[in-house]
């Protein structure tokens, strides 16, 4: 029988025609066990240049295809700079490369952009976008989430040091019950379950039943989406529809999240919170949190003696301006004072609690830990938790084989759901994360629903390669470098992205890869890569994202008031505005803000939604930020500024920009028409320099389709 | 640019189906024709009104004042009366003892239909029998954040297609120098005018009144720092490098639509400023709608641009 046909009849059944006794012809592909497929043969042995091209070209070749030329090498370089950091190459690393023609040039370009921090800044930012991650906790009433930079920060380490994969999914399904060997690895275990409650919780519920079943929910649908490419929050009210996942399955997974505590009610009105943990501190951090400690008393000493000292002048002066006898401009000037004083006197009071309210403590994470009392969940009858059915034992899903683990009396059992998840025999979880890399390398997954496994899903294009990298990363140690590295390696992922009639006539979609997919870049690169190529980004090492360290930013943070402490971006810090987009504030009830604003035109992700791949739009309000936000005006000048430093004549100017925006020669056509528009604008403006027709030049470049486009 | 642009668009709309009118998708089709080209299924019920404009006036008086007056909160005016707890126990809101308040002013039947309607609203009473008013809603979470996000989208917290987005969807528009959706001064929640999952074409198009001569009524709608001619001579030798990029790769949909999104944003820069521009409305027209007056000149000036903005075929405003 045909699982397909089957599922109409219901889950319950699909689940038993699909559990694994059936023959494996009847098994979805998605749960069948990961194979490792023979090398096909092809023709044209001497285009592969590793194992996965013959992949790739066997299915061509069986198309009566073949693939475009290799892309040039500028193309190339441009290409896998921003796919591996999101960043353009810089001038230099572009003349290197054009002067490195000894073999391995690939590789060493490759190796030094896996190395580099911006790889694990690149690839962090890809991962928040499952989490639904916002600097921000729910959406009402903007309550910072003071702690979820360390999750961010998390996941941007993890990246850099290849973190194994299997590792780094334990960490944050289970990171609160992993045995650690050192007080390092303990505080990342906890920092990392920020994955389970940094989505958009809705803390104003006031319903708190109905809270825990949906934080729960919200659990259960992020780890299926993330690592198993299922949605598996259907099957909360009904047995799911498409896929072999029955409503008792949903259950038996929302039961180890049913034991685990997330949220808390707070002694505010109806609000809740997310749980802050306290993270265990080394030697060094305790000395350091002791030196603030002690600066910080400091400062409030000095605070409320400030303020003694302005009250007790304050009195004085007006004691003196009691008199009657004084002279018009002496009335005056201690009049001043005393003003000055009073207003002085109400800022310290506004800087006292705000000092208090953020004291040096302990380093704090947002995290989840095991609930008092762990138990079974019971089945809730269209998702309302005060109508229960029966318990469900906690467990798997069914379709992907052994379901009921052993769990101790009074744990989560989280640490057994983490096993199964990395398990290298759970069918899905390989396959599904090497899909996400191949998607962001080439554009589209091999499996183009990239969040979807399911039955009604895309069949892969290529299944036999699909399972051959989902073999390699699990053989490699689950180290994601070492299969990106083989991936843009690959002779596929050197392809040209240019059209060819034929192929095209014959598979419009290039679902054979018989070209590179072209698409523009995120937000993020396009951000980064503006700032990058004016010469102004600035390095960082993460934090806070938003500055609460200034009293302008926080608002409402008296203990006795209904509402919880609230944050508003009146102020930056100096130079915040230069760093990469992943350490800029995110934002979940508003628009993104102040130097983010580009995320908002750009197609960012909704951080209260989990997604693998983010829309790509073309709309005017996009042409509009381009051609006229003072954003991008300025990002002109500073890159018409830094090449005027560069080179005094024209002609080696072009050059020098044409290599740092666009990343390739300039052509002789280019040239031409540069030199007239620049000649046309500066007798315009009537500007000797030139400056203005420059900056022009600069922001056409800017906003061009080549500098939008990853080719 | 316009020439070639044109000559472009006329290939591209003859050629059928051809990529670059994929991807304009609604934003710049054509009324009735355009309508058919996007395969918009017909409703089952032929609708009669082409164009919403929709208020939502957060924070306004509340419904038992002003059209549901609540017979047991006008009897117990004035006396404490123990707050709402749910079936689960817990306390609905943050304090323990409430004061009930009656009407602030009169409620009373109107017109032939007898809708309650307060004093307050003497207007809009006088029309009573032009209105439908529907009694009937309620939210899953009286918190005014999911509220709010729930009545523009239909759910409390998870992102949906706000309704703005699902008109422009399904009807298309009926001017291509403008967006099918626009909001005017829209909540803080860009959800309440995103389209989640459709594409995003249909999401709306903030929009604010200016307060004054600088500021412009669509983000960046204008280029302040540059001339007019600078900013034309910029985009021709942006767009002519475009070109040369398609040309080199000889077809790409993404392009295609990025391109023509410049082009439409030229026009919104020539057409919008002229339609949002209230000083062409009668002295008469600009009082009936409160300009003027400090105290309702904000919303008014919302509302008069919301009816021209209609009126030049925004489906959604």
């Amino acid at each position: 029988m045909d699982c397909r046909r089957i599922t109409q009849t219901g889950g319950l059944l699909v689940a038993l025609a699909c559990a694994p006794a059936a023959g494996a012809e009847q098994v979805h592909w998605a749960f069948r066990p990961i194979t490792n497929p023979a090398l096909p043969p092809v023709e044209n042995e001497a285009w592969p240049a590793a194992a996965l091209d013959r992949f790739v070209l066997a299915g061509l070749e069986e198309a009566g295809l073949e693939p475009v030329s290799d892309a040039d090498r500028f193309t190339w370089l441009r290409r896998v700079t921003f796919d591996l950091t999101g960043l353009p190459p810089t001038v230099s690393e572009i003349e290197r490369f054009e002067a490195d023609t000894s073999a391995g040039a690939h590789e060493r370009v490759v190796d030094r952009l896996l190395s580099s921090r911006a790889y694990g800044e690149r690839w962090a930012r890809h991962w928040l976008d499952l989490v639904g991650y916002a600097d921000q906790i729910g959406t009402s009433n903007d309550v910072f989430a003071e702690h979820a930079w360390r999750y961010r920060d998390y996941v941007i380490d993890a990246y850099t040091s290849d973190k194994p994969l299997d590792r780094f999914i334990r960490e944050q399904i289970a990171g609160d019950l992993l045995p650690h060997e050192s007080v390092e690895e303990r505080a990342a275990n906890l920092v990392a379950t920020g994955f389970l409650v940094l989505g958009d919780i809705e803390i104003v519920e006031a319903d708190k039943a109905k809270l825990k079943v949906d934080v729960v929910d919200q659990q259960v649908r992020k780890v299926g989406k993330a690592f198993l490419g299922m949605s598996i929050g259907c099957a909360r009210c009904h047995d799911h529809k498409f896929d072999p996942i029955p409503q008792n399955d949903y259950y038996a997974l929302a039961g180890f999240f049913e034991s685990t505590s997330t949220v808390y009610k707070t002694d505010r009105g109806v609000w809740s919170d997310v749980n802050v943990i306290d993270l265990p501190e080394t030697e060094a951090q305790r000395a350091e949190r002791a030196g603030r400690e002690r600066a910080h008393a400091a400062r409030l000493a000095a605070l409320k003696q400030e303020r003694e000292a302005c009250q007790a002048r304050r009195a004085e002066l007006d004691e003196q301006l009691k008199k009657k006898d004084l002279a018009p401009e002496e009335r005056e000037s201690l009049t001043r004072e005393r003003d000055e004083k009073a207003r002085r006197v109400g800022q310290i009071n506004g800087e006292i609690p705000h000092a208090e309210f953020f004291a040096p403590t302990v380093p704090r994470a947002h995290g989840v830990r095991d609930a008092r009392s762990p138990d079974d969940m019971k089945v809730t009858i269209r998702g309302n938790p005060r109508a229960l059915g029966e318990k469900v034992r906690r467990g798997f899903l069914r379709a992907v084989g052994e379901s009921k683990p052993q769990i101790s009396d009074g744990e989560s059992g989280r640490r057994e759901l983490a096993d199964w998840v990395a398990s290298r025999d759970n069918p899905l979880t390989a396959r599904v994360l090497v899909n996400r890399m191949w998607q962001k390398l080439f554009g589209e997954g091999l499996v183009r629903s990239v969040d979807y496994f399911g039955l009604p899903g895309e069949e892969p294009s290529h299944p036999e390669l699909l399972d051959h990298l989902a073999t390699q990363l699990v053989r490699d140690g689950w180290s994601q470098k070492s299969l990106i590295r083989s991936l843009v390696l690959s002779r596929t992922y050197r392809l040209a992205s240019s059209h060819e009639d034929r192929a095209h006539a014959i598979d419009p979609d290039n679902r054979l890869l018989w070209r590179m997919h072209r698409f523009r870049l995120d937000a993020e690169a396009l951000r980064d890569g503006m700032l990058a190529v004016s010469g102004r980004l600035k390095l960082s090492t993460g934090g806070p994202a938003i500055p609460l360290e200034f009293r302008e930013n926080v608002g409402n943070i008296d203990p006795k008031n209904v509402n919880p402490p609230s944050f508003r971006l009146a102020r930056w810090r100096s130079g915040q505005e230069l760093e990469r987009t992943i350490y800029l504030p995110v934002i979940r009830s508003a628009a993104q803000p102040g130097p983010a604003e580009l995320r908002n035109v750009f197609d960012f992700a909704q951080p209260s939604e989990f997604t693998g791949q983010r829309a790509i739009t073309a709309v005017p309000t996009q042409a509009l930020f381009l051609m006229n936000s003072p954003v991008v005006k300025e990002h002109a000048r500073a890159l018409a500024a830094r090449i005027a430093n560069e080179a005094a004549d024209e002609a080696r100017r072009l050059e020098i920009l044409w290599l740092t925006a666009l990343n390739r020669p300039l052509t002789e056509v280019e040239r031409r028409e540069s030199s007239a528009f620049l000649e046309e604008a500066g007798d315009e403006a009537g500007d000797e320099a030139g400056d203005e027709g420059w900056s022009e030049l600069c922001h056409a470049l800017l906003a061009s389709n080549e500098f939008l486009m990853r080719l | 640019m316009e020439s070639r642009s044109l000559s472009r668009r006329q290939m591209l709309r003859s050629a059928a189906c051809g990529f670059g009118s994929l991807a304009l998708s609604g934003i710049v089709a054509r009324g009735a024709r355009a309508a058919e080209a996007l395969a918009v299924p017909t409703p089952h019920v032929e609708p009669r009104a082409k164009r919403v404009i929709f208020l939502f006036m957060a924070g306004g008086p509340s419904q038992s004042d002003l059209f549901a007056p609540k017979e047991y909160i006008t009897r117990q005016h004035g006396k404490a009366i123990a707050s709402p707890v749910g079936d689960d126990g817990q306390l609905r809101v943050g304090v323990p003892r409430f004061l009930p308040m009656a009407p602030v002013a009169p409620v009373r039947p109107r017109g032939q239909s007898g809708i309650m309607m307060s004093d307050l609203l003497p207007h809009l009473a006088g029309v009573a029998d032009e209105l439908c008013l529907l009694r009937a809603m309620v939210s899953d979470n009286k918190a005014h954040a999911p509220a709010t996000l729930q009545f523009h989208t239909g759910h409390i917290a998870e992102a949906r297609p706000s309704m703005g987005s699902w008109i422009s969807y399904g009807l298309g528009t009926q001017n291509e120098n403008l967006p099918s959706f626009i909001t005017i001064h829209p909540p803080a929640d860009v959800r309440t005018y995103g389209a989640s999952f459709l594409p995003s074409s249909h999401q709306g198009t903030p929009l604010r009144v200016p307060g004054n001569d600088r500021e412009s009524a669509i983000r960046n709608l204008r280029d302040p720092g540059a001339a007019p001619d600078a900013q034309r001579r910029r985009l021709r030798f942006l767009q002519g490098l475009n070109q040369r990029l398609l040309d080199r790769v000889r077809a790409d949909a993404q392009m295609e639509g990025i391109i023509e999104s410049f082009e439409l944003a030229f026009r919104m820069q020539a057409e919008t400023p002229e339609l949002v521009d209230l000083a062409g409305e009668s002295r008469e027209t600009q009082e009936l709608y409160g300009i003027g007056d400090s105290r309702t000149d904000r919303n008014g000036r919302a509302c008069l641009m919301a009816r021209r903005l209609s009126e030049a075929g925004v489906r959604f405003v």
